[in-house]
């Protein structure tokens, strides 16, 4: 047995804007749902 | 050249005339728009059209070409399921809760295609989440199979099926968890391939069942689906799964004849039931297969196979129901926003969002995988799969290659089996096995069928090999095709 994780390389992740994009609802840089709790 | 001539010329056909400078990229690319806009109103392969894109697409591989840094893709115009995730192009999976989704990113046979010159049409019809064999489960409406429109094409990959075999489109891309691009290949009259699990990356393939998907191309000869396969093929470390393997160049495997090559059948595959006309037309082509040199052994058996279909309506909606939970109405796609609470809003949004057969999965996968059912279903499936494999493993000790029926019918009408969930799945018998195992698998035409009018539908043998075998895979199909004249023949819509 021998470990294959890889190196803990930070790399660029997707652009808030791009995944904000398909957001039904936003509010901000959040997704706007209803109140969880009442 | 005419356009009749353009709309049926084979991927490297298309690539040497580029070669040559006899056609341009924007010409095919103009050819294939006015064929989907002849015929697609009767055929509905087509959920998404990117015409001018693809001009630009095309105008950027025409200067590629003129300065001498095409390869075999390049400017080759082609259409891709739209369960594959494009960059500010929609991608709806066929179901009504994708509608309106726009991907942020390339999935990676997208950008391995990009880097070859790609020039996208279009994306194309499929079942809903890719569950299904006919195409009738997809929110937008049926395809039409091109060889007899009453028919469907098969599915899940129905629309790229049947874009390439009514030369609307030279090659697709499809996906395939149970026999959804060798099920419609077969039916449609076209070269279908599913890689081995592992060979091509799933990142931005929008997920089915995890341990059962992967991505191949749709073409019209053996020779194209094997210069896909090279170029989307590899390994990328955003699929978990995906091999660290090179790829073998698959094209020196293309060669006429079969000598020393041992093909096993097993029995099994011959299923009760199963249409006359496949029977006959997949005898001759294993009798053609031994007449190019291959030893053939008819005696072969797979006696786990009976559990197969079983095995698979366990896992597959298991892994179904998990990869579907993402979609809540909160990130992206239809969102029902009436409700009173978060929860409720959840619950609508899938309610009206999912159609009968991705509901049906889900509560199958659900229920599988629940507390007190996980060890009676779920993972006894996984032990069945594990006989099932190991029963491959030991027939391909002493064979190259199995020969085996695609679907056990031809073309159904469309209608015939949307009321009856247990006929539907019977169509991927002899397909489903092959991504419980993880084998690579072809479809390959090999006779018709003719239908009470007079219409002629299709028929494809299957070819399976160890994994990561590839190449032999295209050897036997290739050396077959070569030998008949099935693919040179088209319908006529």
């Amino acid at each position: 047995m021998h470990n294959i994780m890889r190196d803990d390389e930070p790399r660029p992740s997707f652009d808030k804007e791009d995944i904000l994009a398909n957001a039904p609802q936003r509010e901000g840089d959040h997704f706007r749902v209803r109140a969880v709790l009442e | 050249m005419t356009a009749q001539t353009l709309h049926w010329l084979a991927v490297h056909e298309a690539a040497d005339l580029l070669a040559r400078r006899e056609v341009s990229s924007v010409e095919l690319t103009r050819a294939a728009l006015e064929r989907i806009a002849a015929l697609d109103d009767r055929i509905h392969a087509f959920l998404t059209l990117t015409e001018e894109a693809a001009l630009a697409q095309a105008r950027a591989a025409d200067q590629r070409i003129a300065a001498g840094e095409a390869g075999p893709l390049t400017g080759i115009p082609a259409a891709i399921k739209d369960v594959i995730c494009t960059r500010g192009v929609r991608t709806t999976c066929g179901s009504r809760i994708l509608e309106s989704f726009v991907p942020p990113y390339d999935a990676f046979v997208i950008q391995r295609l990009t880097e070859a010159g790609f020039v996208m049409l279009g994306k194309t019809n499929m079942d809903e989440f890719a569950m299904g064999s006919s195409g009738e489960n997809s929110a937008f409406g049926a395809t039409a199979n091109p060889w007899a429109l009453d028919r469907v094409p098969g599915g899940s990959s129905s629309g790229s099926a049947a874009a390439v075999a009514a030369g609307m489109a030279p090659y697709a891309l499809g996906s395939d968890t149970g026999g959804s691009i060798r099920q419609p290949g077969s039916l449609t009259g076209v070269v279908g391939l599913k890689p081995t699990y592992g060979r091509v990356s799933r990142f931005g393939l929008v997920a089915f069942g995890s341990s059962l998907d992967q991505i191949g191309p749709f073409a019209r000869s053996v020779r194209d689906a094997a210069l896909i396969f090279q170029t989307i093929a590899g390994h990328d470390r955003r699929d978990a799964t995906s091999a660290s393997l090179d790829i073998p160049t698959v094209t020196d495997a293309l060669t006429q004849d079969l000598r020393g090559l041992r093909i096993g059948v097993p029995r099994e595959y011959f299923v009760e039931g199963m249409d006359e006309d496949v029977r006959r037309a997949v005898d001759a082509a294993i009798g053609e297969m031994e007449r190019l040199g291959a030893e053939v052994d008819r005696e072969v058996s797979l006696p786990s196979t009976d559990h197969a279909l079983a095995v698979y309506y366990i896992i597959a909606p298991s892994e179904a129901s998990a990869n579907l939970a993402r979609y809540d109405g909160v990130k992206y796609g239809y969102s029902y926003t009436e409700g009173q609470s978060m929860w409720e809003n959840m619950e609508k949004t899938r309610q009206f969002g999912f159609g009968d057969e991705v509901k049906r999965r889900i509560m199958l996968g659900t229920y599988a995988l629940s507390a007190g059912y996980y060890d009676a279903y779920y993972l006894k499936a996984q032990k069945v799969r594990t006989l099932i494999r190991r029963e491959f493993d030991a027939a391909f000790q002493d064979h190259d290659v199995l020969v085996t029926p695609v679907s056990p019918t031809p073309a159904f009408k469309i209608g015939e089996k949307v009321d009856d969930p247990l006929q539907m799945y019977l169509s991927d018998v002899c397909t489903i096995p092959v991504n419980i195992a993880g084998l690579p698998g072809i479809s390959i035409p090999c006779g018709f069928s003719q239908a009470p009018d007079g219409s002629k539908l299709p028929i494809g043998v299957q070819v399976l090999a160890k994994p990561f075998d590839e190449p032999t895979l295209f050897r036997v199909a290739h050396a077959y095709e070569q030998a008949t004249d099935w693919h040179k023949q088209h319908p006529e819509p």
